[in-house]
């Protein structure tokens, strides 16, 4: 499970740690806060792991290049990003530092560098790393730490995790139908903007209908009218049916984006349990470590990600919702979600600790904060009068609320 | 330093971390100061709904100005609590209003203590821009009793809504026509104002230095 990040010089980040990830973190803040270059830096983070070698350059590029994802007005062009996670099975923290720079302000990365601690001591550094930075991992690890192979994937399993993120952003809306083409033949991953829930939903249906039994029951309790979930495949084109309880069959062009929407979260949680080993993660074959592949994937830790997710939900649905959320976390394999809201009805369910609050400081820099101890004390555990979060929000207590 | 330098190049407003006993006196305030200091922003801290009242103030000051120390983003920024006087509605048992002032007290470095006399209304009656938008005059209503009524008064004359509601948009449309005039005629109003003043909240003499 991630228990901190900390980002520097990435965009409004100028130096961001935030502490005490819980299970649940739910990130609010005014537009323009920062929110957005918090979670895209998790995108930049997954996706230059997945892409391999190079994939740090095409993901700056993606961006616009250095210009594009550096801090403005600060001398130093390091970029870093770490993030640390707890080992489920001990007490070990494991602080993964990733450091890309830029040489005379050219807009191509040219050093990559990478440091690996447990429990704060060095296990593994390589500094300067040219480009690609993957090759040889492996034995440059060995040669640094003299670890046997197995300790070797052990640690580095914790970076396959890495893979296996799913986010969702801001406006994510499932197709009605989709034709299945190269940019959507990933299955392991669900696109940013849901696209590729059809083919998930399809792969699920066929390969492993206990989840997807579980998943349209999930959808049924949610909202109360479905009565089924259907998944309909015709050469490469893939429809979505939703059986409503009076049996008629309605397909996806008339469903709304808040259950298209309800319907990509419920298939993101679900994918997180799918061991697609057989379908082989984006991995070239030649690469380091590919003995993972036997690593039963959904016995993995999962982080789920996902922007604004109550938006377009009915706020009667929201209790409900949020114990779905809960019942995720509580998997019996590790489960943690990130979120973000400007919604204080949803806030409400969650409790002061699972709250981030995002705001820019005098600077204009992001700086992210959890609610502190001492307004928790005066306005959360009166015991007399206690407030609810999403009431404390708009009463001011804790910011995060525009001007 | 730092801080000056920042508001020199206009990247730090000077905030004012508001707390009343009504919502609806902070919105007042709020509209106030976009008429007459538009470069000041507010925090407001609002009572919850169907709250509020000089025994919740006295209830939840305390916490309100440790939760504005615990918010404050500069030293610049303000903490001031306001209330109506109410002398002549409640003149006796105004222990509520002791409580709040000794609280203000206690933290007399940081909190700026006001107080509308004899009712936030006042500072309204006392607006040209709002009275004649009423067809009335401004004049000192200051120790006038309940002068919320009478602004009600006026209000319902010209077919408005009374100042009741704690919605923003529909205080601004009950109160259009205020232009932040109300300390020519309102004597507690320039008092509030000079103590904001002095306490450098409202940033002017530090603009014209600047």
């Amino acid at each position: 499970m991630l228990t901190q990040l900390r980002f520097k010089n990435w965009r409004s980040l100028r130096d961001v740690t935030i502490e005490n990830l819980q299970p649940i973190n739910v990130f609010i803040g005014v537009n323009a806060s920062g929110k957005t270059n918090i979670l895209d830096a998790l995108y930049f983070l997954r996706d230059a792991n997945i892409d391999g070698s190079g994939g740090v350059v095409s993901n700056v590029m993606k961006r616009g290049g250095f210009s594009h994802i550096r801090t403005h007005h600060v001398p130093e062009t390091l970029v870093e990003l770490e993030f640390t996670f707890k080992l489920h099975h001990g007490s070990s923290q494991i602080r993964y530092c990733n450091q890309i720079d830029f040489i005379n302000g050219d807009e191509f990365p040219l050093i990559f560098s990478t440091h690996i601690e447990e429990n704060n001591q060095l296990i593994y550094a390589n500094d300067a790393m040219p480009l690609p930075f993957e090759s040889n991992l492996e034995s440059r690890w060995q040669n640094a730490t003299g670890n046997e192979r197995g300790d070797v994937l052990r640690y580095y399993a914790h970076l396959y995790e890495i893979r296996r993120w799913q986010m969702l952003d801001e406006g994510f809306v499932p197709p009605l139908k989709e034709t299945q083409d190269n940019d959507n033949l990933i299955l392991n991953l669900i696109s940013s903007s849901g696209r590729n829930v059809p083919f998930i939903l399809n792969l699920m249906q066929q390969t492993r209908f206990d989840l997807f039994a579980g998943l349209s029951r999930d959808l049924q309790w949610l909202l109360g009218n479905v009565y089924d979930l259907e998944i309909e495949s015709h050469f490469q084109q893939t429809k979505i049916k939703l059986n409503e309880k009076n049996q008629r069959i309605v397909e996806m062009p008339t469903v709304s984006f808040g259950t298209r929407r309800l319907l990509a979260i419920l298939t993101a949680m679900y994918l997180l349990d799918m061991d697609l080993s057989p379908f082989k993660l984006p991995y070239r074959d030649d690469m380091p470590f590919a003995d993972l592949s036997h690593v039963p994937l959904a016995h993995m830790p999962g982080l789920l990600v996902i922007e604004e997710p109550d938006m377009a939900l009915n706020p009667g649905l929201l209790r409900k919702f949020v114990e779905k959320l809960r019942e995720f976390v509580a998997n019996q394999h590790p489960r943690q979600l990130i979120l973000t809201t400007h919604n204080p009805t949803f806030l409400d369910y969650f409790t002061p600790e699972e709250i981030r609050i995002v705001e820019r400081d005098a600077a204009g820099y992001t700086v992210v904060k959890p609610i502190s101890r001492r307004i928790k004390e005066l306005w959360f555990d009166d015991e007399e009068t206690p407030h609810l979060p999403g009431q404390g929000w708009l009463n001011n207590m804790f910011g995060a609320l525009a001007e | 330093m730092v801080d000056e330098c920042l508001r020199r190049i206009g990247r730090l407003s000077q905030m004012i971390h508001l707390m009343a006993e009504h919502a609806k006196d902070i919105i007042v305030m709020q509209l106030l100061f976009k008429q007459k200091f538009p470069h000041v922003k507010i925090r407001p801290y609002p009572p919850p709904p169907k709250k509020g009242g000089i025994s919740w103030l006295a209830k939840n000051v305390e916490k309100l100005i440790i939760t504005a120390l615990e918010n404050r983003k500069s030293k610049h920024d303000c903490i001031v609590v306001l209330h109506d006087a109410d002398l002549q509605t409640r003149p006796h048992g105004r222990n509520d209003y002791e409580k709040v002032a000794l609280i203000c007290k206690k933290y007399r470095d940081d909190v700026i203590f006001i107080i509308a006399y004899d009712e936030l209304e006042a500072w309204l009656l006392a607006d040209s821009g709002l009275a004649q938008a009423l067809n009335r005059k401004p004049k000192n209503y200051d120790n006038e009793i309940r002068p919320s009524k009478i602004l009600n008064k006026w209000l319902e004359d010209t077919g408005r809504k009374h100042l009741t509601d704690e919605k923003i948009a529909i205080i601004e449309q009950i109160l259009k026509g205020l232009d932040g005039t109300g300390d020519q005629h309102s004597p507690s109003l320039q008092a509030a104002l000079k103590k904001l003043h002095d306490h450098d909240c409202l940033n002017e003499d530090t603009q014209k230095r600047l």
